[in-house]
């Protein structure tokens, strides 16, 4: 199943940016800071190398099958029976990302801002906004990032800039003290957020002309890259690691000690309404992207009836998934880096050896 | 909570379903029906206080042993 439209390589970097930097931003610190320490940062840079592998292998699939997305090449490479197993196990692998992305971001809203509120009306009225977005499109998605994207890159920056009297260098002190092992370890957890920008593998067929896609692969990865380091570093910078480890919100308490005179504080609430707004375009881009692959394995004309039960289905799957937000720390600490190494690496590795390996065939005969 | 759940699927389904209907388009429905009878199966469990175990249990037990794995090899 293919739909017309098509989005241009700087909105694709964008869209990559927001499907990775939203919960990362928020949750990735603290847990960098209990892994890697002081050296938190040089984990993010690590884990981006390692993301340029799933980058390469991405771009790889993308030129042998320009103009189809991941669910379609799927079948051509494997074929019907198998291609379609594999499509349907990466559908469910981006349905519980997104479910798991829903129930980040109501137990945020609850347990940092409104602890009376029960966490299903949070999840209940973005999925409602996700599902209307997703059923319009990716173009329109695209162009929802337009209007936010400037929104969060100018508040990342204040929220830094005026944080700077807080900070203190001597945080970042002593690089490598207890050598690289800590850092891998690090990078290992930056590598369950910063793999996800597999998804481009799934709407990269809506990209024109696809020949640019190495361009936007390049620059998602590395504006990701930018912005998670330096908040990371900003964390560590302001907090000390110890303190870091200790927020399970780094980003959301990078913002509260923001204090400028006696009339520049609490900025807080405009962190919290932007970032909804960044949440937002991650959970409809995946809302959308299991749509989509749906509906290409069933062998459907549309997607878009799919998205409102979908989008139901998700909020049910976001309340069973968890029964606490100590529960996700300790799945995005323990579980998710071999989950996510599984579906966003191995897989799409074998695929391309696969397509490698047939395509040569097929070329002989 | 029961009524409400029920009230809010009965609204999903008629936002698409007549007019696949009206299209004839019987694969799409098939589809939006087993998903959507999946939504309304797990959200009735839920509210009933049902046990339904979480695929999250599940990743744990096969993928945590992989990261401990990868954890013991590189950190």
């Amino acid at each position: 199943m293919r739909e017309e439209g098509y989005i241009s390589p700087r909105q694709a970097a964008v869209l990559l940016w927001f499907a990775v930097l939203p919960t990362a931003i928020l949750f990735l610190p603290a847990l960098l800071a209990l892994r890697a320490h002081q050296d938190a940062w040089l984990s993010v840079i690590v884990a981006t190398l390692a993301a340029g592998a799933v980058a390469l292998v991405v771009y790889l699939l993308a030129q042998r099958f320009p103009h189809h997305t991941l669910f379609q090449y799927c079948e051509l490479i494997l074929g019907p029976v198998t291609g379609k197993t594999v499509a349907l196990i990466f559908v469910l692998a981006f349905f519980l990302l997104d479910a798991v992305v829903i129930r980040e971001f109501s137990e945020f809203l609850v347990t940092a801002v409104m602890p009376e509120t029960p966490a299903l009306f949070f999840s209940l009225s973005i999925v409602a906004v996700a599902v209307y977005a997703a059923r319009n499109g990716l173009e329109v998605i695209a162009r929802c990032t337009d209007f936010i994207l400037p929104l969060m890159v100018t508040f990342i920056a204040i929220v830094l800039l005026f944080a700077t009297p807080e900070m203190a260098p001597r945080n970042l002190l002593p690089i490598l003290e207890n050598g690289f092992r800590p850092v891998l370890g690090g990078a290992l957890v930056s590598w369950s957020f910063l793999g996800q920008i597999f998804i481009l593998a799934a709407y990269g067929a809506f990209v024109n002309p696809p020949r640019a896609l190495r361009a936007s692969l390049i620059s998602g990865l590395l504006g990701i890259a930018f912005f998670l380091s330096l908040v990371t570093m900003g964390t560590i910078l302001v907090f000390g690691s110890c303190e870091a480890a200790r927020l399970t919100f780094a980003a959301y308490a990078l913002a509260r000690v923001v204090s400028l005179g006696q009339f520049f504080e609490r900025i807080e609430a405009l962190f919290l309404a932007i970032w909804v707004g960044g949440v937002f375009i991650k959970i409809t881009i995946n809302l959308y992207v299991v749509a989509l692959g749906l509906a290409t394995v069933t062998g459907l004309k549309e997607y878009r009836p799919l998205v409102a039960p979908l989008g139901a289905l998700n909020v049910a799957m976001a309340t069973l998934l968890y029964r606490n937000i100590s529960e996700i720390r300790h799945d995005l600490l323990l579980v998710e880096p071999g989950w996510t190494l599984t579906w966003q690496l191995i897989l799409p590795l074998f695929l391309l050896v696969m397509a490698w390996l047939r395509g040569k065939r097929r070329t002989g005969i | 909570m029961l009524i409400l759940i029920i009230l809010a699927f009965l609204v999903i389904a008629y936002l698409d379903a007549p007019k696949l209907w009206q299209k004839k388009y019987w694969r799409e429905l098939a589809v939006m029906g087993i998903v959507w009878s999946l939504g309304l199966a797990l959200s009735l469990a839920l509210a009933l206080n049902l046990p339904v175990p979480s695929p999250a249990k599940l990743l744990a037990r096969v993928f945590g042993p992989v990261t401990e794995w990868l954890l013991r090899l590189i950190g």
